[in-house]
């Protein structure tokens, strides 16, 4: 072998030796353990947003695991990466908006002056290393104007420390973590469309008065079966007047009673039936409820009363709200319950003779299908004229919606 | 030809213990990180044998050299606005609507609906709250996540995209039950336990009306939040 040789093969060897020597340098350090001051991984980790809107103002909770206790937090937000180390990028359309904070532990504030402010500090804290850490930050934080994928990046620091975190003010600069930082983690969230489906409800409103079926009007005849005829020595009832009413206005229902007792008139003309007692009419028994029984028996009276069949939703108004009521189209004759009974034909408000009438049946909210009786009643006295009475009463039922 | 890598020192971890920390190690045949042309990049990897999500009880790996760093969260409800017309007390209104969530490195997601059920004004639709099959002429709202046949055929069940090895998307207990429907705002309705692919979810919601529900236009504005934990 020649010197030259000799010399080659050396130098050969020496260049594989350095090789190998840098190698291992360089896989040995892959392999180091953690510098001191290397930041530890934060562990479950999320962010619970109460609203994934767009451009709302949402709570952000926080949760996280630290690995080392520590007092301070930077939460930043980036459209980027989620990780600490890497540029951040950020505009309104893809970062939330960082304002006046709120939150349950500690004092937040807001940091940097990028547009928008990304960037949340939190002082006074304490993060157990290995307990699992909650901060719900009420106020301050607006969602991206965009439906978005973006990420917050968590960083811990000791006290006094978090202040040496830099963010990027410019987009696509690299935050400077600074020292004192203890741990950090990464989260990914996203904001979201909203699924707006609109429906129609229409208004619902049924009333009827009838006789046998709603389309049948009644036609009412008060006096004995066979002569038709009043008595001053009874009285007489008819509960064959019937209505339905069902609403689903939400505010209420009233039903309002419009027209005159009954009068005297041949041909009828209401307008010669004035309010209160005259020769024309049969006395109505006005806005208190009274019997018509017994020692009323030859006094002259006309009223009547509602039932309402057992709904908790529908009431009858005083006069006409006699429990006891009958509540099925069945007697038709004389009549000597103790029912009471009314008949306010005032032209003032609350009369009969008043164009918005008297009420006779209300509800505070929509009303169930109720089909029930009216009942009406008449006693005469020993001088009321002899005549054809009549009565015509018109029912108008006003929803409020 | 010696080719030499040199290992950087990042220092913010992927995976690390107390003591000790690796970054994005790659034992393989070949491969490059960042191969570009001037349009397009491309992450290339050679000699794999096995690649995917793989879990247990406590742990889940990706496996594979072209593994991503970076946890993920994409989450898109394909917002629209739909009317239902007038509803009615002799039949049952349905309508559907869709959302779909991936997420990476994560320990699982799960999707909030919080939105109150539709109202009018002051007025609110009841709301079911337990699974609870239509029934018209009865107030009721719910949705549920699941293909129905009552009272009519329609929704449709979690779509894994690409598939079921890869995706893993459920409805949430109280939602996965064809043809019963339950609405409890703050409810999670879907979820997944680990890191997954896709998963594409129908929503079907079913509204029904009484003789008494107020009439009025019903406003739904349903907001879902996906929460990932990382």
């Amino acid at each position: 072998m020649s010197r030259l040789e000799t010399l080659r093969l050396s130098i050969g060897r020496v260049g594989a030796i350095l090789l190998t020597i840098v190698f291992g340098l360089a896989a040995q350090a892959q392999f180091l353990p953690a510098t001191v001051g290397a930041a530890g991984q934060i562990s479950s980790r999320s962010i619970t947003l109460s609203s994934s809107a767009i451009s709302t103002a949402t709570n952000y909770k926080i949760k996280f695991t630290p690995v080392t206790t520590a007092q301070e937090l930077i939460i930043d937000f980036c459209s980027n990466s989620p990780l600490v180390g890497d540029s951040c990028s950020f505009s309104s359309s893809t970062v939330p908006t960082v304002g006046s904070l709120t939150s349950d532990v500690g004092t937040p504030s807001s940091v940097g002056s990028g547009s928008p402010v990304h960037t949340i500090k939190v002082t006074g804290l304490t993060m157990t290393g290995g307990s699992p850490f909650t901060i719900n930050i009420s106020a301050g934080i607006t969602n991206p104007s965009t439906p978005v994928t973006f990420y917050a990046r968590i960083l811990t620091y000791t006290t006094g420390n978090a202040a040496n975190y830099a963010p990027a003010n410019t987009t696509g600069n690299t935050p400077t973590t600074g020292s004192g930082n203890v741990d950090t983690g990464g989260i990914a969230l996203s904001t979201a469309s909203n699924i707006q489906i609109n429906a129609k409800v229409f208004e619902t409103m049924v009333f009827c008065v009838f006789d046998t079926t709603c389309g049948t009007a009644p036609v009412l005849t008060l006096g004995d079966p066979t002569t038709g005829a009043l008595s001053s020595s009874s009285a007489y009832i008819n509960t064959t007047a019937q209505y339905t009413l069902a609403t689903n206005a939400g505010s209420g229902v009233a039903v309002t009673m419009t027209g005159q007792t009954l009068c005297r008139v041949t041909p009828l003309n209401f307008s010669n039936c004035p309010t209160g007692a005259s020769a024309s009419t049969i006395t109505a028994i006005g806005n208190t409820a009274t019997a018509v029984n017994g020692g009323h028996f030859g006094t002259e009276q006309f009223g009547t009363c509602a039932g309402i069949n057992g709904s908790s939703a529908l009431t009858a108004v005083s006069p006409y709200n006699d429990s006891g009521c009958p509540t099925t189209a069945t007697t038709n004759g004389a009549y000597s319950g103790a029912v009471t009974f009314g008949f306010n034909d005032s032209s003032s408000a609350g009369g009969t003779n008043n164009a918005a009438g008297s009420t006779i049946l209300s509800s505070t909210g929509a009303v169930p299908s109720v089909t029930s009786n009216f009942a009406f009643v008449a006693n005469i006295s020993a001088t009321t004229e002899a005549g054809l009475y009549q009565s015509n009463l018109n029912l108008v039922a006003t929803g409020t919606f | 030809m010696t080719l030499l890598v040199l290992p950087t020192a990042a220092w913010a971890a992927q995976s690390s213990s107390a003591n000790y920390q690796v970054n994005e190690v790659f034992f393989g045949a070949g491969g490059a990180l960042n191969d570009c042309s001037a349009n397009y990049c491309a992450k290339e990897s050679v000699g794999e044998t096995a690649v995917g999500s793989t879990s247990s009880a406590n742990y889940e790996a990706q496996a594979g050299f072209n593994t991503n760093r970076t946890p993920y969260l994409q989450f898109i409800v394909n917002g629209t606005t739909t009317d239902v017309g007038v509803l009615s007390t002799g039949s049952t209104t349905t309508t559907t609507s869709t959302f779909s969530v991936k997420n990476y490195l994560s320990s699982g997601y799960s999707v909030v609906t919080v939105s109150n059920p539709p109202a009018n004004n002051a007025y609110t639709l009841h709301n079911l709250t337990s699974p609870t099959a239509a029934s018209a002429g009865t107030e009721q709202f719910g949705i549920n996540l699941r293909a129905n046949s009552s009272p009519t055929s329609f929704g449709a069940d979690p779509a894994q995209i690409p598939s079921s090895s890869f995706s893993f998307g459920a409805a949430a207990t109280g939602y996965n039950t064809p043809n019963l429907y339950k609405y409890v705002p703050g409810d999670t309705i879907a979820s997944s336990t680990k890191s997954s692919g896709e998963t594409d979810f129908t929503i079907s919601y079913i509204y029904d009306i009484s003789n008494l529900t107020a009439g009025g236009y019903y406003s739904f504005n349903d907001v879902l939040v996906a929460t990932a934990t990382f």
